[in-house]
């Protein structure tokens, strides 16, 4: 695996111009010793890592999900104080940092855990190696990118009707969902806290630069998907149907998610006496 | 396995130059492929026109998507993808312009030059596990051809290829040789 600014800037490149190449993992490799195939699995993690690294350190050096009042534990107290003198100044930065990076840690599982089931049920697996450099690319690159947008925009100033745009399509997102498993299979209606209802998308009020943005958004979106499709097709060897059916799998993916929290709150309010 | 070099000349190493030279002399060149951009700029030609027609279309019909902000949006869209394309078949020209085929007594050869930078792949006859020739609507129409050896075992793809059916013939002629 090239390493070195060069190869980087190629990354880039080919992530944006050329995503089959991006995707592309030399299946060579797998071939080898599992020697070279372990080695080769911790160069993907440590990429991985490097661009949860990218996407999580500049949210935690802007404050973003800080809490000024946790104080370190004496466990780390103990360790730390030889080293460092504010010990609870390194606490904070360090849980700040771990809570940016969960939300992209848990989505980069589910897609690996959906991508591979998905592959291993259409009988085109080539080996869990295949998903995983399919998936450490995918989600480094355009995952990566889709979170730090939607972060931008949560964040920044003079994107409120933007922000508005995106928090209501997920909204909308979440009822049509719970229309579906509610009326469509269960027979019953659900829904979501009263605090979050759906309504129409009014565009109306929003700036240029939000325009882009949610153009640059779903475009992210799209690349995620055909290079799901990609990594299915190159790195598995897929016919065009069975990759579609990984890339709408993926797609598919947060409905399950979707239906989960709907069933456990379900069982909740029911084990606890409430009527839905 | 295929053999990866960033210069031009041969990777293998020789234990002497004379044992290099004769080797180097028995081998044989038996064709030597430029190929053709004629795809590429068909390609390009269609993503500019279908795209500015998309663009014209949504210039026209303000409200198209229900609101002039909606459409905007798509608007946007639409000029990032179609710069991405033009970008990404720019690239696919300058590739293929400075690529080189060589097809040997021994082995093919995949050499190209891209940002100063020389990349050259080959196969020898005797590690080729398989050989595919295909060709999409536009390469039919031009008379061109692709041929892949070892296809999802690190393949060589050999793209564009005028005289195509010549070429397959004799790197299938040269594998049953070396076998």
């Amino acid at each position: 695996m090239p390493w070195g600014t060069e190869a980087m800037l190629y990354g880039v490149a080919n992530s944006i111009f050329r995503p089959s190449e991006f995707v592309q993992s030399n299946t060579a490799i797998y071939s080898n010793s599992r020697g070279a195939i372990a080695q080769y699995a911790i160069q993907l993690c440590i990429v991985w890592a490097l661009n949860l690294t990218l996407y999580a350190l500049p949210l935690t050096a802007a404050g973003i999900g800080f809490s000024s009042q946790a104080t370190a534990p004496a466990v780390f107290t103990e360790l730390t104080v030889p080293l460092v003198q504010l010990t609870d100044s390194m606490w904070q930065f360090i849980s700040t940092f771990i809570r940016n990076s969960v939300f992209f840690t848990a989505a980069s599982a589910i897609v690996l855990i959906s991508f591979h089931t998905t592959v291993v049920i259409t009988n085109g697996s080539r080996g869990l190696m295949q998903s995983f450099h399919t998936v450490v690319y995918t989600t480094s690159a355009y995952l990566a990118g889709i979170f730090a947008l939607l972060m931008y925009l949560s964040t920044t100033d003079g994107l409120s009707q933007t922000r508005e745009i995106v928090l209501t399509l997920q909204v909308n997102t979440f009822q049509a969902v719970l229309d579906t498993l509610g009326w469509g299979v269960i027979g019953i209606e659900l829904s979501l806290p009263a605090t979050t209802n759906p309504g129409p998308v009014t565009f109306q009020g929003i700036s240029q630069t939000g325009m882009i943005l949610l153009a640059v958004l779903f475009l992210l979106v799209l690349y995620f998907v055909y290079s799901v499709y990609l990594g299915a097709r190159l790195n598995h060897q897929m016919d065009r149907t069975s990759a579609i059916i990984v890339a709408t799998a993926i797609v598919s993916s947060p409905v399950i998610y979707i239906a989960g929290s709907a069933a456990v709150t379900i069982l909740i309010n029911i084990y606890g006496g409430q009527v839905i | 396995m295929n053999q990866d070099s960033s210069n031009n000349e041969d990777g293998s190493a020789m234990s002497s130059e004379s044992v290099h030279d004769a080797q180097s002399s028995e081998v044989k060149q038996l064709m030597k492929i430029k190929p053709t951009i004629k795809p590429n700029l068909i390609q390009l030609g269609l993503t500019l026109a279908i795209s500015l027609v998309v663009i014209a279309i949504l210039y026209d019909n303000p409200e198209l998507l229900g609101t002039v902000e909606a459409t905007n949006i798509a608007l946007i869209f639409v000029q990032i993808v179609l710069v991405i394309l033009v970008i990404r078949i720019a690239i696919q020209i300058l590739i293929i312009r400075s690529t080189v085929y060589t097809i040997t007594d021994q082995q093919v050869r995949r050499e190209y030059r891209l940002l100063g930078r020389n990349k050259s792949r080959e196969v020898p006859y005797n590690l080729v596990r398989s050989v595919g020739y295909s060709q999409d609507r536009i390469e039919n129409l031009l008379n061109i051809g692709t041929i892949s050896l070892n296809e999802g075992l690190g393949d060589l793809e050999l793209t564009s290829i005028p005289s195509s059916d010549e070429a397959y013939n004799i790197i299938q002629e040269q594998i049953k040789h070396n076998r």
